[in-house]
């Protein structure tokens, strides 16, 4: 399998505020990574720094991102441009910041198609018509006329996966796309998305708080608190012996059948927020394990060749990977 | 359950019309115009609910599960149906009586940002209510502190402002203002869904303690059934305004018969259910203003018989203390 996309040390800025820091993973083709992390802990804007819309004063301020070998950091505004849309494509929370709510659907369809490929009016709107009874709209024809407010919740996320898939990215970056929806409509989106992908080898980045979504869905799990990732690794590991001990308390804080009834695993406190945060490991001030030493860079600690994390002090068995270099 | 329940409804409904201005209402009576439409968003519910039971109310958006908490809350009038609280029925209360049964039921609302009034002391906040009705005794700083305390809140903090504190903190602003009024039974629409999975971790167990600390009954709804599963004792599953099952919690997770509740847990992503094929049920809740015919759920249900577009099913017990609206429940489809 080719590498897809290989994020090394990005970190982005917002003045002072380091968002992302020291941000590394990489994506083969086929590959569904799930970026987990509360809010504020950069997940999302790690999303926005690889397609690369980043609101002002955010900025890339360091490190690299290798999209099929081309580094996306240095990219131009118009080379972007070409890119975005077109070989990666990205999927937001609400469905609205893709769809213009003045515009009949096959007005911003036609639009999307016909910016990456020269094709007519009518050929354009075939492949948006066919793109919409792809991800499961029924009656794609008429629907092609409606406004997006003619549509429920679910049907705009629907028509928002629609434009992402219409140029068949290599990549597409999901920034929560779920988290509005019910449950019933959620795993509606969940299967075809899973579907999809799976039929065109997509790499897909998935951005979520929950970990039981990324369970059902991921290869592989980044967990990231305070801008960074602090454990990494296939999904099954990561989730049934995790090394970091916030990722620890994560799947302890989530409600389960077989602890009905019991106090859940609390993380103590609140997530600091960025411009106060701690130096060494962001997470000490909340860690039941830290000593002193925590309050240093904490070292990346391994487990099996795969699955990493930061921790000076890792829960089951794991070896610091300086020492093997 | 032998003892009288703490809380009885029965067949409570609420249906809500447009209000119409007086030029509306002469167009209606010269037949210029259509009566405005009418939703049933709440459709003969009844359910009990005894001392110190968690009962959760599970449905998706829509269904009506805020309503019905509102309605047992007293902040809106229910159309149809009676509530009876402590074996009382609650239109034959005096004003003052009501008054007084309102203190005792306090709800506890989804958005920690909205629910709390953005220019008043949290201090305010807390101690308001329990002033107004002459609860407080001692000193109200002192109240107010002990009340912060008991949410998990430092109370060096309450001369500060809602923004001041973040969503888990203001959560936990409105546990405090709901319990100052010492309430038996607290309504929780949602209250921890707005939170991160850590802090909404902090709020359950906050939950929980003040359950075996004042012998508090919830009525705990949300669209989360693993929140519901952890937290609840019997649970009720709703559909576009009525109830369609309802169990004890084991009972509903190991044996839920109603096709609905089934396609509900199905779908509910879990940390054991890896890489999984999510399958789902078809199409969305339909709009109550055009309710389906017959069962609500026929359109979207995988069993869907002839019988169902056509006929009702009623609420009819498959169990002890379990009951299911469906026809294939009971043996006799």
């Amino acid at each position: 399998m080719t590498t897809t996309l290989d994020v090394r040390e990005l970190c982005t800025s917002f003045g002072a505020v380091r968002a992302v820091d020291r941000v590394s993973f990489s994506l083969k083709a086929g590959e569904v990574l799930g970026l987990v992390g509360e809010s504020g802990s950069g997940k999302s804007v790690t999303g926005f720094s690889i397609i690369r819309l980043l609101d002002r004063p955010g900025r890339i301020s360091g490190g690299r991102i290798l999209f099929q070998g081309r580094d996306l950091a240095l990219e131009t505004d118009e080379g972007m441009r070409k890119l975005r849309g077109n070989r990666i494509a990205m999927i937001f929370q609400d469905p609205m910041m893709t769809l213009n709510p003045v515009l009949r659907i096959d007005t911003q369809m036609v639009e999307a198609v016909r910016a990456h490929q020269q094709v007519s009016v009518a050929d354009a709107r075939n492949q948006a018509r066919d793109a919409l009874g792809m991800v499961g709209i029924p009656s794609p024809e008429e629907r092609l006329a409606a406004y997006p407010h003619q549509f429920s919740g679910g049907m705009r996320q629907r028509v928002a996966i629609a434009i992402a898939l219409l140029h068949n990215p290599d990549l597409i970056i999901a920034d929560e796309p779920t988290t509005a929806l019910d449950v019933t409509i959620q795993a509606q989106i969940l299967s075809e998305v899973q579907r999809l992908v799976r039929e065109r080898n997509t790499s897909l980045i998935w951005i979520t708080h929950d970990l039981s979504v990324v369970a059902g869905l991921a290869d592989r799990v980044a967990v990231m608190y305070s801008g960074r990732i602090v454990e990494h690794g296939p999904t099954d590991p990561v989730l049934d012996h995790a090394l970091h001990p916030y990722t620890h308390g994560l799947i302890g804080s989530v409600p389960s059948r077989n602890r009905r009834g019991q106090r859940l695993t609390q993380i103590p406190g609140t997530t600091m927020s960025l411009d106060r945060r701690p130096a060494g490991c962001p997470f000490h001030t909340r860690c039941f394990r830290a000593q002193e030493i925590c309050r240093t860079e904490p070292p990346l600690v391994s487990r099996g060749s795969d699955h990493t994390a930061l921790c000076f002090f890792p829960l089951a068995g794991a070896v610091r990977t300086e020492a093997l270099q | 359950m032998t003892a009288a329940p703490l809380l009885a409804i029965d067949n409570l409904g609420k249906t809500f019309t447009r209000k119409l201005d007086a030029a509306g209402k002469i167009a209606v009576r010269v037949g210029l115009a259509k009566e405005p439409q009418a939703v049933r968003a709440v459709h003969d519910v009844s359910l009990q609910i005894a001392q110190g039971e968690v009962f959760g109310l599970v449905g998706e958006s829509g269904c009506g599960k805020s309503t019905l908490g509102r309605m047992i809350a007293g902040i809106i009038a229910p159309s149809t149906g009676t509530m009876a609280y402590k074996g009382q029925l609650i239109d034959q209360l005096s004003p003052a009586e009501r008054r007084q049964r309102r203190l005792k039921m306090q709800m506890i609302f989804q958005d920690p940002y909205s629910s709390l009034n953005p220019r008043m002391r949290v201090k305010d906040i807390i101690g308001e209510a329990a002033q107004v009705h002459g609860l407080v005794q001692g000193p109200l700083d002192a109240f107010v502190a002990a009340q912060m305390e008991r949410a998990g809140l430092d109370p060096a903090f309450r001369r500060r402002y809602p923004h001041q504190f973040s969503g888990g903190q203001r959560q936990r602003i409105g546990i405090a203002r709901a319990l100052s009024v010492g309430p038996e039974f607290l309504i929780c629409d949602e209250a921890v869904a707005a939170l991160d999975v850590s802090i909404q971790a902090q709020i359950i167990n906050l939950f929980m303690d003040l359950r075996d600390e004042l012998g508090l009954t919830y009525l705990f709804i949300s669209h989360d059934l693993g929140v519901v599963e952890h937290i609840a004792d019997r649970v009720a599953i709703m559909y576009l305004g009525r109830i369609v099952e309802q169990a004890p919690v084991e009972e509903i997770f190991a044996r839920a018969q109603h096709p609905y509740t089934q396609a509900l847990l199905s779908e509910v992503p879990r940390l054991d259910a890896r890489k999984r094929r999510f399958t789902a049920v078809k199409g969305e809740l339909p709009s109550p203003l055009h309710p389906p015919s017959g069962c609500h759920f026929h359109p979207r249900c995988p069993l869907a018989m002839p019988r169902c577009s056509v006929e009702r099913p009623a609420l009819r017990q498959i169990a002890p203390g379990h009951t299911s609206a469906c026809h294939l429940a009971g043996g006799d489809a």
